[in-house]
């Protein structure tokens, strides 16, 4: 099936498929990605997720798929190794948010499919997180971000939303069982509460048994360590590669 | 703006996308704005009548008082056109003389070598113009010293390369290593060599002028270059009251090749006019219209620039100033005259007199470049590496303002609506909460939407901290420092880059090694 064809099949008539400006200057020639060699097709794979072509990644992860390629091979040398390079390029100033976004958002497209799959063969988990903002703070955007960035990373996100008491983290803490607490907030009024929530937390008897992530403008690094935070991360980008950075010392104290 | 994506050779050009082909696309690095369109009203301070009042008195001044022309030349010219001339004094009758203006061409099209970059000049049409004449570069090591030829030559790669730069200028700085009497030749075969956008003529003597015209017919074709504008030469007033004998010998050379000039006193408010804004405008105004007027003596038709170079002194010491309200001011009040004259008109729009690219840099340079815009200025000179009040040329004040350029350019470019009715559809696709980072009209506009500057910063605090805590100058220089290296030379024909050659050859032969 043609490229265009997928997508006269794939979206609705009154909307086009969402396209950065720069991606649709491009040539583009029309591939036949069943027809690629494996190599080839991962190495388009790359190239569409920073595209942003979500039809694309869904399609490339079926046709992995049906050439019988693992889901977590899949997920770490198509999908995870193609965000890598998207990462690079925003940290690089090459990429701009909302590029990234349309990114992650393909990224997200090609998880749905494999995520049932990585759980039926066991494969080892990205990890996941639970992301909110702080009680007293409605602010939001930074929060988005992150949550957005994190799931095109391959981590399954549960987003709280705004104005979360403690009893709301302690609620999806015991429901999801995350790898990863998120706590955002913009005015310097609510981060205090940050605070809150992690000494409830220790009290608990759970505070290490997760890690937590905090962040927003008038943070910082000392502010992050002064109410007990695991690390303060400074911006969407950040807060991704901290968060990998902590799914690898947890995977490898398990190994040891 | 975007030139073609360069060719990938790797596998990314099966769909031209990817990391690759977004490199290519954002690597881009010679793009050029065309003539800035101002779509913004001009903004007049003063009512209709006070700027009859100036225009009444600046004639009477010229009827009265008159003006110094001090050229034998230009005092039979003015003779036989039938002004009342004594000695080198001529006062001229203000129907006469409005009738000479009247000549000049309200909009006239500046050619570059580069026909791409050819610029319209007048009317609603304005371009911005890098600096001229400074002795001292400070240099990409912050060091203040004597201007050299290979400065020069990078000022002119760098106005090259600055997309809202519409000219390379001539003498950015001066090349004080080489003999006055041959300068002018390496200062015009470096702007003719390193950029392919228009330049500026050098008006120092009669002879240099015709070296310049000379260069330009070889470049443009002799033929060519008798009736059509490729560069613009600038000649002052001696304020008060003064046009001498080398800025008139300049105008003759130019004005004879239907060449642009910019007739500008070059006032010190206070000093060189009285201590007054609006006097000042009146004196400097019976200045410039009087050049004007003497250009249509020359040359009946011929395109020029009407315009002013108006600095308060600092009465503390009696040195230039830059970016004060009343030089803002005046600025209005030069443009509301242009208007009413129907002249293109020059202003400057960076002159700042900070030693340093700082604090005092920016504030100047914001001050004077909101007026210049808004007061409708179509030759916005001084745009790139003023210092001192001219005395330096900063490179790192000279990428830092070309960035504001595009900044400007943008403002003065007007609001789009052409997607206003997709921004709407936007706010209905997004609704309450969520963000509209992620919408199909973000996607499509975000790059052209806002100003997107590099030297600026605006990242987090700790951002800007791993990257060095490096302040606005600092990250100026270094832009510089990585437009030089990126800098490709524009084709120029063989046969007249060897032309340029032997006709300096030719002249270094017979021109003295020193001023006599």
């Amino acid at each position: 099936m043609t490229r265009r064809h997928l997508l006269q099949k794939q979206v609705p008539a009154d909307r086009k498929p969402l396209k950065s400006a720069s991606a649709s200057n491009m040539a583009d020639d029309e591939i036949i990605l069943s027809e690629l060699s494996d190599e080839e097709l991962v190495q388009q794979m790359h190239d569409d997720l920073y595209d942003g072509l979500k039809e694309e990644i869904e399609e490339g992860t079926n046709i992995l798929l049906e050439r019988g390629w693992a889901p977590y091979k899949v997920l770490t040398e198509a999908l995870v190794e193609g965000m890598r390079i998207v990462g690079e390029d925003f940290r690089d100033g090459i990429l701009f948010v909302p590029e990234v976004l349309l990114s992650a958002n393909a990224m997200k497209a090609g998880m749905f499919i494999l995520r049932p799959l990585l759980v039926a063969t066991g494969a080892p988990k990205q990890g996941k997180m639970v992301i909110g903002t702080v009680k007293g703070d409605i602010h939001d955007i930074g929060k988005n971000l992150v949550g957005m960035m994190m799931e095109g990373a391959g981590f399954d996100v549960i987003d709280l939303g705004i104005n979360n008491a403690v009893e709301k983290y302690l609620d999806a803490i015991e429901q999801h069982q995350p790898d990863i607490i998120g706590m955002s907030a913009l005015l310097t009024t609510t981060m205090p509460y940050m605070k809150v929530v992690i000494d409830t937390m220790k009290e608990k008897g759970i505070r290490d048994d997760y890690v937590v992530l905090v962040g927003g403008a008038p943070l910082n690094q000392e502010f992050g360590k002064a109410v007990g935070a695991d690390a303060y991360c400074r911006d969407a980008a950040v807060a991704v590669e901290t968060a990998k950075d902590f799914m690898k010392r947890k995977h490898n104290v398990r190994v040891s | 703006m975007n030139a073609p994506a360069a060719e990938v050779t790797e596998h990314a050009s099966r769909r031209g996308g990817g990391r690759l082909g977004r490199k290519a696309l954002r690597g881009t690095p010679m793009a050029s704005f065309p003539t800035l369109v101002r779509n913004i009203p001009a903004y007049q301070m003063v009512p209709d009548e006070a700027v009859e009042l100036i225009h009444q008195e600046s004639l009477s001044i010229l009827e009265e008082v008159g003006c110094e022309f001090r050229d034998d030349e230009a005092i039979a010219l003015w003779k036989a056109a039938g002004a009342d001339v004594s000695e080198t004094r001529v006062r001229i009758d203000r129907a006469l003389l409005m009738e000479l203006v009247s000549k000049v061409p309200p909009e006239f099209m500046l050619n570059a070598r580069n026909p791409e970059r050819s610029v319209r000049v007048g009317g609603k049409n304005s371009i911005f113009v890098p600096m001229y004449g400074a002795p001292y570069v400070r240099d990409l090591d912050n060091v203040r010293r004597y201007g050299t030829l290979a400065d020069l030559q990078n000022f002119h790669k760098l106005a090259y390369m600055a997309p809202a730069l519409h000219s390379s200028s001539s003498i950015i700085c001066e090349p004080m290593e080489i003999a006055v009497p041959k300068r002018h030749l390496h200062i015009i075969h470096s702007a003719l060599k390193h950029s392919d956008k228009p330049f500026m003529g050098i008006v120092t003597s009669k002879d240099r002028a015709e070296d310049t015209m000379a260069m330009a017919g070889i470049v443009f074709g002799e033929d060519f270059v008798r009736d059509n504008p490729v560069l613009v030469a600038i000649t002052n007033c001696n304020s008060p009251l003064v046009w001498d004998a080398t800025m008139l010998d300049a105008m003759k050379v130019y004005a004879r090749h239907n060449q642009p000039l910019i007739l500008a006193p070059f006032a010190l408010c206070g000093a060189s006019t009285s201590a007054s804004a609006v006097g000042a405008v009146a004196q400097v105004n019976a200045e410039a219209l009087a050049g004007v007027a003497f250009t249509q003596l020359l040359r009946p038709g011929s395109p020029q620039i009407y315009g002013q170079f108006m600095v308060t002194v600092d009465m503390k010491t009696g040195a230039p100033m830059g970016g004060t309200p009343e030089a803002a001011q005046m600025m209005y009040l030069m443009g509301a005259l242009a208007r009413k004259y129907r002249l293109p008109w020059r202003t400057s729009g960076f002159h700042v007199g900070s030693k340093l690219n700082d604090a005092q840099a920016g504030y100047e340079a914001n001050m004077l470049m909101h007026a210049a815009i808004l007061a409708g200025a179509n030759y916005i000179w001084h745009s790139a590496g003023w210092l001192e009040a001219g005395l330096t040329c900063g490179y790192s004040k000279f990428a830092t303002d070309c960035e504001q350029l595009v900044g400007w350019y943008k403002y003065a470019g007007g609001l789009p609506f052409d997607d206003f009715k997709e921004a709407m559809a936007a706010i209905r696709e997004v609704g309450p909460q969520g963000h509209f980072l992620g919408t199909q009209h973000t996607l499509e506009h975000f790059q052209s939407a806002f100003f997107m500057p590099s030297i600026m910063d605006f990242n987090s605090y700790e951002q800007w901290k791993a990257e060095g805590a490096k302040d606005h100058d600092t990250r100026g220089r270094e832009k510089a420092r990585n437009m030089l290296a990126d800098y490709e030379e524009p084709k120029l024909d063989e046969g007249i880059a060897d032309g340029l050659k032997d006709l300096i050859a030719l002249r270094e032969e017979k021109l003295p090694d020193s001023v006599s």
